[in-house]
This record gives C-alpha cells, structure tokens and sequence, in this order.
C-alpha cells in the first residue's frame, strides 16, 4: 500500500473520519492504531524490528533520565542502546544486499532508527524530557506519515502536535490537499515517466555508454527529485490533514551554488541529523581536540583543518553506510566528503567579488557535480566510475538527435511532459523564493484557485504513469 | 468533474480498429427487441461458429451470441444473469472450451468483456471474479484511470464516437469473415499431468447449469470443431459425463464432422483456430434442428420480429456478398 495507491486513499479516508469523530482525547491512539495497520498492510514482516527498536529506545529513555547524574552509567546506556539500533539497521542492510534483495528490509528502518538514536542523545543532553508512554513513543517512531520516507522528524519537534487534541481544521485539511496534489503530480507524472528510462539505461552498461550516461545523471537527478520531493509533498500533505505539520525536507536544492548549500537544501532531515548528532559531537570530541592540539605544533592551519575534516569524512562514510551497505554508497559518502573539502579549500582562492558574476555558473556546476554523484546509485560497486569515464570516451552525442534515447518504450510525447514537467517545477521553485507558492495561489479569487488545482489535477490522471504495470513503482526511498 | 467525465469519454477505446471485439458485449443492449429464444455464451468459438441470421433464416430462430474474446466460464454465467434480466430465453448453448481456464490470463480480455456490461450488481460480481492481482476495481469504476496514458495514441474514432453511437460491428454476437485460410495440422497436444478441469470451472458449471433450471431455460453444450487449442479426448469425456449426469445436450462437433461438413480447406479464416462464414452456416443448419427440439420455436410469422430480421438480413448478405 503506497501513499499513491486506491487503499492508501480509503485507509486515509477511515483514518481522518475516525480521528475527527471519536473523542479528541483518543486521536494520539487512532494515529498509533493507525500506524501500526498501516505498517502491516505493508505487507513487511519487519514489525519485529521496530517493535525491538520502540522497547530499546523507550526504556534506554526511561533509563537515561533515571541514571542522568551517574556519567559512567549514562553514556554507557546511550552506547549501548544507539548501538543496539544500529547494529539492527547495518545487519538488515547487510542481509538485504548480500541477499540480493531476498531478504527484505523492515519498512523504515533506516529513518526510524536515526529518529531513536537522535530521541535518545537529545533525552541524555536534557534537550527533550522522556517519553514515559511507550505507546506514544510507538507512535514517534512509526507514525505512518513519515516512517517511509521520512522527513527524519526530531522528537521536540513534533512530540506536542503528535500528542495534543485538535479540532477540525480547514486550512491544514485543504493545505494538505494541495499538497499532496502536488507531490502526485510530480511523482506520477514526472518521476515515474522517467523511471523506466533510467533502468533501462543504467541497467544495460555494456550498451549504454557516453551520452547515454549524460542523459541518465540529468534524467536520476529529476526522477529522484520529483520523486522524493513528491513524496515528501505527499507526506507532510497527509500529516497536515491530520493537523500535525512535518519540517520541510527540500528547499530548491537544484538552486544552490555549492555542495555545501547543496546539502543544506537537499534531504534537509538527514543531513541536519548527521551534522547534530554525529559531525559536531565527533568534531568537538576530545580525541579530536587532542588531535588539534598535536597538529597546532606544527601548523595552526592544519590543526585547525584536520579535525573538521577527519569528522567530516567520518560522517559522510557514515552517511553513505545509512543508505546501503554495498560499495557504491560508500564510494558515493566518501566522494561528498572529498568533494565537500576540495570545494571548500578552493572557495578562499576565488576573489569574492567574482562570486556574483559566476551564480549562474555555480548553479549549473553544482547541478552537474550532484548529478555525477547520484550516479553512483545507478551502478553497483563502482561502476559509476566506468560509466562516467565513457561520457568522455565515447561520443555517440547524436543519440539525443536520432530517436537514440527513445528507450524501454520512451517516445517523444513522454520527453516532452518530462520537459514540460520539469518548467512547471522551475517555475513554481522561483516563484517559491519569495513567497509559498500554495499562499500565492490562495491569495487569487476562487475560480482562479478552483482552475489550478482542478487542472493539475486532470495533469495528474491523464498524464500520471499509474496502473497496469506500474505498481512496483514505489517512492525510490522506500528501499532505505 | 465535468472535463473528467468528458475526458474518460475520449480517452477509452472505442475497439473500431482491430480489436473490435471490445464492442461485441455492449452492442447487446442497443437491441430493442430482446425477445431472444437463444442465447449462446462463450468465446471467440461462439461468435465464429454460429450464425444467428442463418437460425433465423433458416429456422425462424431469433438468437443471439453474447460472446466476447477469451470469455472465461464466470463471465458467461455473469453474462447470462445478466441477460435475465432482459429476458429469458428457452434455449442456452454454451461453448465449453473455457473450462479449461481457472483464472484470467489476461487483463485486455477482462476488459472486452466487461467494459461493455451494462453496470449492476452482477457486473459487479463479474468484475470481481474476473481482476487479475495487478487489476482493481476503481479503474472499472472510473475507466479513465486505465486508459488515461491512451493520451498520445487518440486518433479520430476516440472523438467522433465520444457520444455518438457505434456502427455494429457483429449480426446479433455473430462476428462475420469471409476470407478463407486453409488449416494446417496443428497435431496433439502435449500430455498433462491433470486432464480434470480445475473446481472453480466445474462451480460455475453448476451455476449456469442450475440457473437455467430455476428459469426453465434448456442448456446445451457444445464444443465447437476449431482445430486449437487442442481438446483432449479426457476433456471430452469429462464433460460428456457432466452432461449424460445431469441430462444434458453436449455436441462435440467433432465428432459430427461428417454431417455438418465443415471442410478445413475453406470453412476456417485463420487456418483452423475459427471458422468463417461458410463454416459457421453450416454449423447454424445442424444446429437449428436441435435448438427447435430444445424448445426454440420458428417465429417466422411475427411480423415485427420479421422486419427486424429482414433489414439485418439484407445487410449480412450484402457484407456476405451473396
């Protein structure tokens, strides 16, 4: 049952009747029950899994607040139940790909697990009190809103709007509307129209080479945007329903002029998660400071470098195993930490009156260097490498002239809303700058706003790629 | 909601280019005069093999063929609840060669045949018995969910027959071709590990069977002489048991060969998988007989029901070119 599935509409349907209907005092437990069906109807046999992680992370809570003054017991506790969750994760993720896939991940693990670990380092910082109730720490973890793929919700963040009473609202209803209009419209007509294109290219390596490649990063780069974005869209629309409002997860990433800004906007979730809970505390740990300390002997530049981006590689690795144990995420985790620190050596020797000229060429280099990186996604091992390496050697660029990328059934038509597609979210992504677009358009008489929405609406069931043939096509997060 | 509905009306298949079986179940309904004496259920050997203008004008036999392309045996049952709701006839043939399917194969003939009922519960029922694991019953409901990516393949038909009504494309369920193909041996088929007929085929057996009891209509089965797919001898015997069990008519029209005359050479379009015209007269003029003994009657004499049959006659010759 995914969110853009006829049973997810009925499920949503039951769930918001029963959650405005029964009495306020219970809706915390509709959204468990909730939760935990929706979980199930997954079809997933993980429950187990993030049953172990509720228990785990519920009691490491309860224990860490009780032990808080002892400091040998209470980093221990946190070690041991961080680990605990983790070492479930990296054993599921080793199993799934030594498995080829036999052995299926439990639904969420990879976001559910950061959220744990995270509740647990914010209740020993004192930054969140326990969650006493078991149940509503289930409800935390397994909120069926994010646990497929994500926002990475902290536990401050969402504790009182999980938990509180709330009326029928009719803003957040039809916000939510509009938002999951939207992301359907750029999961099903976009991503999914491209999805097949994408596998059959970077399923074939021997025969796609040079432009092909080309094609598929610019291609991956939109379907995983219009994908996840859609997706989260389509989640924080769900939630809003619901009267609980989820952080953004993206915000223009394909805008920004540098793989630091880049990360800054993309998958905002994780990103902040890593930098919180892993880069500063490894960062300012003592065996780096006592690192720097060594270093400022000999050069103070260096001291002061070193650590930095020693935790940064550190957690880019890290990153990279989140995603999938298997050599091409960690390919993948260490290049942006490379990357990170190669552009961030070179950005002291560019003038920085040049740095206005050259926006629009940072844009579009940023774009190209992230879409080199989702390569690494498309390949095992290192492939990607390989197939980046022929767009150099092989030039076979007429393919975008002579009918060569109209493969896995791609026509023209399909290139054409791609395009089409892809002005419309540039479009709204500008306008976007200044002012949401939903509050743009809410600002406009009634027929105006009744026309947008009933237009992309008709945009979403003519030209979505749905049905027949296209159930496999799950979020592509879903898989972490 | 309104451009939804007029885009459904665009965007679903008007089958007046190959297929055009898609059109066969609905022209149904567009008969004003559903005073049918026979009903024939079945698959494309139904449709292929029976002539009702020639029971017609031969007998006086006012049929007609609800068939449709790979019609599975819960289809027919649905499809004759369905026309009891209409009328009922005294006589219902059906082909027996579905028993061999226990499930749909294929979503494009689920679609053939049941895009074209009439909505009611026992669409519904069909409907649901028919969905294969990537179907659902939404996209019945609301088409335009199915054809939706038919966008870029629209081409005239899909917009001059959004709402106007569709030239018939059979003579009451009869599909008529008259090109000739000589039938090639196709030999045996391959042994099976189990020639008994799945339970779910022998259950709707029973319904089609025992609905033309409570409505005292006549059933007979038949099997209709095409060449593939192979009909096992075990097949045969399973059903000709069914029938000596129940006192029923079943015509292998094999094994009638001889006093039907069908000739390989020049009864069959496609090389012996379906029979044209030719081939089906002659299996309408021996069956005629036995529809009248089953309680059809000779309705000649009604002069509305001839005038009906006089202009559908003169159009079946004309097409016939005799």
């Amino acid at each position: 049952m995914t969110y853009l599935s006829y049973g997810f509409a009925v499920f949503l349907m039951f769930g918001l009747i029963a959650y405005y209907t029964l009495p306020s005092v219970f809706q915390w437990k509709i959204l468990l029950i909730l939760s935990v069906l929706f979980y199930i109807f997954q079809g997933k046999s993980g429950f187990v899994f993030v049953a172990a992680t509720v228990i785990i992370t519920w009691s490491g809570g309860v224990l860490l607040d009780k032990k808080r003054d002892n400091n040998s017991v209470s980093p221990a506790l946190l070690i041991i139940c961080s680990f605990a969750n983790v070492f479930m994760l990296l054993l599921m993720k080793s199993l799934f790909h030594f498995s080829k896939g036999d052995i299926l991940l439990p639904l969420g693990i990879a976001f559910y697990t950061l959220m744990a670990v995270g509740y647990l380092i914010d209740v020993r910082r004192e930054a969140v009190m326990p969650q006493k109730n078991i149940a509503k720490l289930a409800l935390y973890l397994l909120y069926f809103p994010h646990i497929v793929i994500g926002p990475i919700s902290r536990y401050d963040d969402v504790c009182e709007s999980l938990f509180s009473e709330k009326k029928w609202n009719k803003d957040n209803f039809f916000y939510g509307v509009r938002r999951i209009i939207w992301g359907a419209f750029k999961k099903l007509v976009i991503a999914n129209r491209i999805m097949p294109i994408v596998e059959e290219i970077s399923g074939d390596p021997g025969r796609y080479k040079g432009a092909y490649i080309l094609v598929l990063m610019f291609l991956y780069a939109i379907e995983l945007y219009a994908d996840f974005s859609g997706g989260i869209d389509v989640v924080l629309g769900v939630s809003a329903m619901f009267g609980i409002r989820l952080k953004e997860n993206f915000l223009r990433p394909y805008f920004s002029k540098s793989l630091a800004e880049y990360w800054r906007r993309w998958h905002i979730s994780m990103s902040s998660w890593f930098r919180d809970y892993m880069f500063y505390p490894i960062s300012t740990s003592e065996p780096m400071q006592k690192l720097s300390r060594n270093l400022r002997k000999q050069n103070r530049t260096l001291a002061r470098k070193v650590p930095v981006y020693l935790s940064l590689i550190l957690v880019w690795l890290a990153t990279g195993l989140w995603h999938g144990v298997a050599l091409n995420y960690v390919a993948w985790g260490l290049l942006n930490g490379l990357l990170l620190i190669l552009f961030k050596e070179l950005e002291g020797i560019r003038a920085g009156k040049e740095k206005q000229r050259n926006k629009y060429l940072a844009v579009a280099f940023t774009f190209f260097i992230t879409s080199s990186l989702k390569l690494f996604d498309c390949y095992d091992g290192l492939g990607a490498f390989a197939a980046f390496g022929t767009m150099i050697t092989k030039f076979n660029y007429n393919i975008i002239m002579n009918g060569g990328l109209l493969v896995a059934g791609a026509s023209v038509y399909d290139y054409v809303v791609i395009a089409a597609g892809c002005v419309m979210i540039f479009l709204s992504s500008l306008a976007a700058r200044e002012r949401s677009i939903s509050e743009r358009i809410e600002g406009l008489p009634v027929f105006a706003r009744v026309f947008l929405w009933g237009t992309l609406i008709i945009i979403c069931v003519v030209f979505g790629v749905y049905g027949i043939g296209y159930e496999k096509a799950d979020f592509i997060y879903n898989r972490f | 909601m309104t451009v939804l509905f007029l885009l459904q009306k665009l965007l679903v298949p008007k089958y007046m280019d190959n297929p055009v079986e898609g059109r066969f179940i609905k022209e149904y309904y567009e008969e004003d005069n559903k005073d049918f004496d026979v009903l024939f259920l079945g698959d494309c050997e139904v449709y292929e093999s029976f002539s009702p203008p020639k029971l017609w004008e031969e007998y006086g036999i006012n049929s007609y063929i609800r068939g449709s392309a790979n019609q599975y045996i819960w289809q027919s049952y649905y499809l004759l609840e369905d026309t009891l709701r209409y009328n009922t006839p005294k006589v219902c043939v059906f082909n027996v060669l579905s028993m061999k399917y226990d499930h749909s194969t294929n979503e494009a003939y689920n679609r053939m045949t049941l895009d074209g009922m009439e909505w009611s519960q026992i669409k519904a029922k069909s409907i649901i018995a028919s969905m294969r694991d990537e179907e659902h019953f939404t996209e019945y409901v609301f088409p335009i969910l199915r054809y939706h990516d038919r966008w870029d393949e629209l081409d005239k038909n899909d917009v001059k027959y959004m709402f106007k009504e569709q030239p018939g494309a059979t003579y009451n369920g009869y599909y008529m071709r008259t090109d000739v193909k000589a039938a090639n041996p196709f030999g045996e088929g391959k042994p099976l590990a189990d020639y008994d007929f799945d339970d779910r085929c022998w259950r709707y057996l029973d319904m089609i069977r025992m609905s033309c009891e409570v409505n005292d209509i006549e059933l007979v089965l038949v099997k209709a002489p095409t060449l593939y797919p192979y009909w096992y001898e075990e097949w045969d015997r399973n059903i000709e048991s069914y029938a000596e069990n129940y006192g029923l008519t079943y015509i292998n029209f094999y094994d009638v060969n001889d006093e039907v005359g069908i000739d390989y050479n020049t009864d069959t379009y496609d090389g012996g998988l379906h029979l044209n015209l030719s081939g089906a007269e002659k299996m309408s003029s021996y069956i005629g007989e036995i529809l009248l003994e089953a309680g059809a009657e000779d309705r000649r004499g009604e002069e509305a029901l001839s005038d009906i049959w006089g202009k559908k006659l003169a159009k079946y010759h004309e097409q016939a070119g005799n």
